[in-house]
C-alpha cells in the first residue's frame, strides 16, 4: 500500500512516529516562520491604523511606549487564552458560564457583545474607506459594497476557497512589510524613538484616549476568547508531554505574530509622525490622508496600496470578527445565530453611522476605546482560571506568569478609570 | 444486508447504467430487486438523448424486457410503474421505498455536475436528504455504454467521526458477499490544506495547529488498526493507512491509485445548498470520482 502516498501529502510525521524529540533550535521553527508571519497580519486591522496613525500625527512618538506595552500584554494574553483551551479542552465563555452565577454570565454575554459590534464597526468602516479611497465611491455605496464583499467571502471560506485568505493576507501583508521596511528608510530620531517606546507619559486627555485606542485596537478582547476557542474539540491531548510541547508551539506563534504585529503598529506610528506631526500639520491623521505616510518607499503607488491594505484589513478580519462572536454567543449564553444574520445585524450600526456621516477616522478611534473598556471582562476570568491547577493541570501559571498577568490587568483597569476621569473632568 | 435492491429507471439508456451494478450486487446477496418506472410531469420529450416512456403500457412493457434481459438466472425482479406523474421524482422514488423497503437503492447519476444539481441537488443527492436507505450511485461513461460492475476492492474512508463508522458495517458485507479486499484510510488534513472549521486556528496558531494535526495523525493510526483488527477477526482481507493532505481530493485520488471499484462513505445527508456550505465530503466525492460510490445514511447519535 506505500503506493498511495505521495510525497506532497506525508508531512513532519517522521519527527512525531520516531518519538525522538528533536533539538528546540532556528531549524524547528523554520517551517512557522511564514505561517506566523501570516498570523501577525489578522492582528494589524483598520482599528490599529486609525490610533497609529492619529497617535503619531498628533503626538509625535510619544506613544510608542502604549503600542510597546500594549503588544508585550496582548502576547501574553494570548498565550494565556490559548493555553487555557489547550489544557481545558473547553474556551473562556463556556469556563465563566459554568463557574461563575448566571447574572454575571449574562451581563458578560453583553458587554461583549457591544464589544463585538463596536469591532465589526470598525472593520466595516475601514473596509468602506479602503472601497472609497480606491474607487472614489462615496462612503454610503462603499459600505453597501463592503457589505456584499464580506458575505462573498464568508461564503466562499466555508466552502473551502483558501485562496481568498490568502490573497487578503498578502495584500495586508504588503503594506505591514512597507510601514517595517519605512522605519530604517524614514531614519528617525532613534534616541527620541528609544526614549518614548519605555518611557510612559501623557499629555492632554487626547493622549489618553488615544492611549486607550491603541490599546483596545492591539489587544482586542474578543480576540482572547477566540484564541482560547481555537483548538477546541479538533483533538483531545491528554499526556503531559504533548500539552507542554504543544505550548512551546503556542509560545512560538504568538511571540513571532505579535513581535511582527509590533513592528508592523511602530512603524505605522513613526511615519505619520514623521510625515504629519513634524510639519505641524496635527490635523490631519485621517484614513484619507494616511496614504502619505508609505510615500517614502512607494511613492504614487501609496494611495491606492494603502487603500488596498486598509481594504483587505478591514475585510481579513471580518471572518475572525465572526468567528469570535459564535464562540461568545455558544459559550456564554448556549445558542447560536447563523453567521450570516450575525453579519447582517452588525451591519446595521455600521451603515447608520456612514449614513449619518460621522468622520469615519474618529469612529474608529473611539471604537477601539470601546474594546479597551471591555477587556477587564476577558482578562480578570483569564486570570482567575489559569492561576488554578485544578483547571489547568501541567499548564498551570507559575507565580510569576500570575502575578504579571494581574499587573496587565490592573493597569488596563486604572488606564480606563482615569481616561473616563479626564473625560468627565473635561481636562 | 442488501435483500431487496430499488433501480429507479426513467426509459433512457443513462439511467440503465445503474443495472449491471443492480444485478451483481442482487446475485452475491440473493437478493430481490424492483425496477421503478417514475413518469415526470412534464418531463422533456426526450430524457438524456432517449424517447421519455410517458404511457404507461410503454413504460410497463420496457421494464419487462429489461427484467428478461438484463438479469441473471436466479435473481429475482419486480417491475413496477408509477402511473401517476409525478412532480418531484426524488420525492416519489423515497415514497415507493418507503412502500417497498428496499435496504439498497441503485441510482445513476446525471454525469457532470451543473450549476442546477449545485442549487437544487441532483435527483441522487435529494433521495439521500429524504430518505434513510443506503444508495449506491453509478456514474455512467461519457458514451453511455453499459459498465460491468465488479467488486474486488472496496476504499472505506473514515474520519473519526464515531457516526461516521456506521458505514463500515455496510463495507464489511460487501466485502464478506464480493469476496472483495477493503482499504482503510483515514485523511489528516494538513496546514495547507485546512477545512473550514480549521481555517480560523490554521490561521491565528499555525505552529499549534500543524502539531495537532500531527497528533491526530497518531491518533487516526491507532484508530485504524483497532478497526482493521476487528474486521480481520471476521474474515476479510484489510489494509489501513493514514494520509495527509485535502480528504476529497485524497478520497479521489487514493480511489484511482488503488482502482477501487467501489468507495464507500457514510454521509450526514445533506443536499444541495446545505452540502455547498457544509463542505460535505461525500458532496465533492460524488462530483468528482466516477468510481461508484456507497453512500450510507448514517443517523446522528445524540
Amino acid at each position: 500500500m506505500s503506493q498511495m502516498n505521495s510525497g506532497k501529502t506525508r508531512e513532519s510525521a517522521e519527527a512525531i512516529l520516531d518519538g525522538k524529540p528533536r533539538k528546540w533550535g532556528i531549524s524547528r521553527l523554520l517551517p512557522f516562520l511564514g505561517p506566523a508571519f501570516i498570523a501577525s497580519v489578522a492582528y494589524v486591522d483598520p482599528g490599529n491604523f486609525a490610533t497609529n496613525i492619529q497617535g503619531g500625527a498628533q503626538f509625535g512618538y510619544m506613544l510608542l511606549w502604549v503600542i510597546v506595552a500594549a503588544n508585550l500584554m496582548a502576547m501574553l494574553i494570548q498565550l494565556l487564552s490559548a493555553k487555557l483551551g489547550i489544557a481545558t479542552g473547553r474556551n473562556l465563555a463556556e469556563l465563566c458560564r459554568d463557574r461563575f452565577p448566571r447574572p454575571l454570565v449574562l451581563f458578560m454575554w453583553v458587554v461583549m457583545e457591544i464589544v463585538a459590534m463596536a469591532t465589526d464597526l470598525a472593520e466595516f468602516l475601514g473596509a468602506a474607506v479602503g472601497f472609497n479611497l480606491l474607487f472614489g465611491i462615496p462612503l454610503f455605496p462603499a459600505g453597501i459594497l463592503t457589505a456584499v464583499a464580506t458575505f462573498l467571502i464568508l461564503g466562499l471560506e466555508r466552502f473551502g476557497f483558501r485562496s481568498i485568505e490568502a490573497v487578503i493576507s498578502v495584500l495586508v501583508g504588503i503594506v505591514a512589510a512597507s510601514y517595517v521596511i519605512e522605519i530604517f528608510l524614514a531614519r528617525p530620531e532613534w534616541g527620541s524613538v528609544a526614549y518614548n517606546a519605555f518611557v510612559p507619559r501623557f499629555s492632554g486627555s487626547e493622549s489618553v484616549l488615544l492611549a486607550t485606542g491603541i490599546l483596545g485596537a492591539t489587544v482586542m478582547p474578543h480576540a482572547i476568547f477566540l484564541h482560547s476557542a481555537l483548538t477546541q474539540g479538533r483533538i483531545v491531548v491528554h499526556e503531559d508531554s504533548k500539552l507542554r510541547r504543544l505550548f512551546r508551539f503556542e509560545l512560538a506563534d504568538v511571540i513571532i505574530a505579535m513581535t511582527v504585529a509590533g513592528l508592523v503598529n511602530i512603524g505605522m506610528l513613526i511615519m505619520a509622525a514623521s510625515t504629519f506631526f513634524r510639519e505641524g500639520m496635527t490635523g490631519v491623521g485621517t484614513l484619507e490622508e494616511a496614504h502619505r505616510t508609505l510615500e517614502p518607499l512607494l511613492g504614487s503607488a501609496a494611495s491606492w496600496v494603502f487603500a488596498i491594505s486598509l481594504l483587505a484589513a478591514g475585510l481579513s478580519s471580518s471572518s475572525v470578527g465572526t468567528m469570535s462572536g459564535q464562540v461568545i454567543m455558544q459559550g456564554f449564553i448556549q445558542k447560536r445565530i447563523s453567521p450570516w444574520i450575525r453579519r447582517l445585524v452588525t451591519m446595521g450600526p455600521s451603515l447608520i453611522v456612514i449614513g449619518i456621516g460621522l468622520d469615519p477616522t474618529r469612529t474608529l478611534v473611539i471604537s477601539q476605546v470601546f474594546l479597551s473598556f471591555g477587556l477587564p471582562f476577558a482578562i480578570i476570568p483569564l486570570v482567575m482560571f489559569t492561576r488554578r491547577r485544578d483547571i489547568m493541570g501541567v499548564l498551570v501559571n507559575h507565580r510569576i506568569t500570575t502575578i504579571l498577568i494581574e499587573l496587565v490587568a490592573v493597569l488596563i483597569v486604572v488606564l480606563n478609570f482615569y481616561l473616563l476621569y479626564r473625560i468627565l473632568l473635561g481636562g | 444486508m442488501f435483500h431487496h435492491l430499488l433501480v429507479p429507471l426513467d426509459g433512457s439508456r443513462l439511467a440503465e447504467s445503474a443495472i449491471p451494478a443492480a444485478a451483481h450486487i442482487a446475485e452475491r446477496f440473493h437478493a430481490e430487486v424492483t425496477l421503478l418506472h417514475v413518469i415526470e410531469r412534464n418531463a422533456p420529450a426526450a430524457v438524456h438523448g432517449d424517447r421519455h416512456l410517458t404511457e404507461p403500457a410503454e413504460a410497463d412493457e420496457y421494464l419487462e424486457r429489461l427484467k428478461n434481459t438484463a438479469f441473471p438466472e436466479g435473481v429475482a425482479a419486480t417491475c413496477h410503474v408509477h402511473e401517476v406523474e409525478v412532480d418531484n421524482v426524488a420525492r416519489s422514488i423515497v415514497a415507493h421505498s418507503g412502500e417497498f423497503q428496499p435496504d439498497l437503492i441503485v441510482l445513476c447519476t446525471h454525469g457532470k455536475e451543473g450549476v442546477r444539481e449545485l442549487l437544487f441537488g441532483s435527483i441522487a443527492q435529494k433521495v439521500l436528504a429524504l430518505g434513510d436507505v443506503p444508495i449506491l450511485l453509478i456514474h455512467p461513461r461519457d458514451d453511455e455504454s453499459p459498465i460491468d460492475f465488479r467488486c474486488r476492492r472496496i476504499l472505506l474512508p473514515l474520519d473519526g467521526d464515531p457516526e461516521h463508522e456506521q458505514s463500515v458495517s455496510a463495507a464489511r458485507e460487501m466485502a464478506q458477499a464480493c469476496g472483495a479486499e477493503l482499504d482503510l484510510i483515514m485523511i489528516v488534513p494538513t496546514v495547507g490544506s485546512l477545512p473550514a472549521e480549521w481555517a480560523a486556528s490554521g490561521r491565528l496558531l499555525p505552529g499549534v495547529t500543524g502539531e495537532l494535526l500531527d497528533i491526530a495523525q497518531v491518533n487516526a493510526d491507532g484508530y485504524l488498526r483497532n478497526i482493521v483488527e476487528k474486521l480481520k477477526d471476521g474474515g476479510i482481507s484489510v489494509e489501513y493507512e493514514v494520509l495527509r493532505g485535502d480528504p476529497a481530493d485524497g478520497i479521489v485520488e487514493t480511489a484511482s491509485q488503488n482502482r477501487s471499484d467501489l468507495i464507500v462513505l457514510g454521509t450526514h445527508r445533506k443536499a444541495g445548498m446545505d452540502a455547498f456550505w457544509s463542505g460535505s465530503i461525500a458532496h465533492r466525492v460524488t462530483s468528482r470520482a466516477s468510481v461508484p460510490l456507497l453512500l450510507v445514511p448514517v443517523k446522528a447519535r445524540g
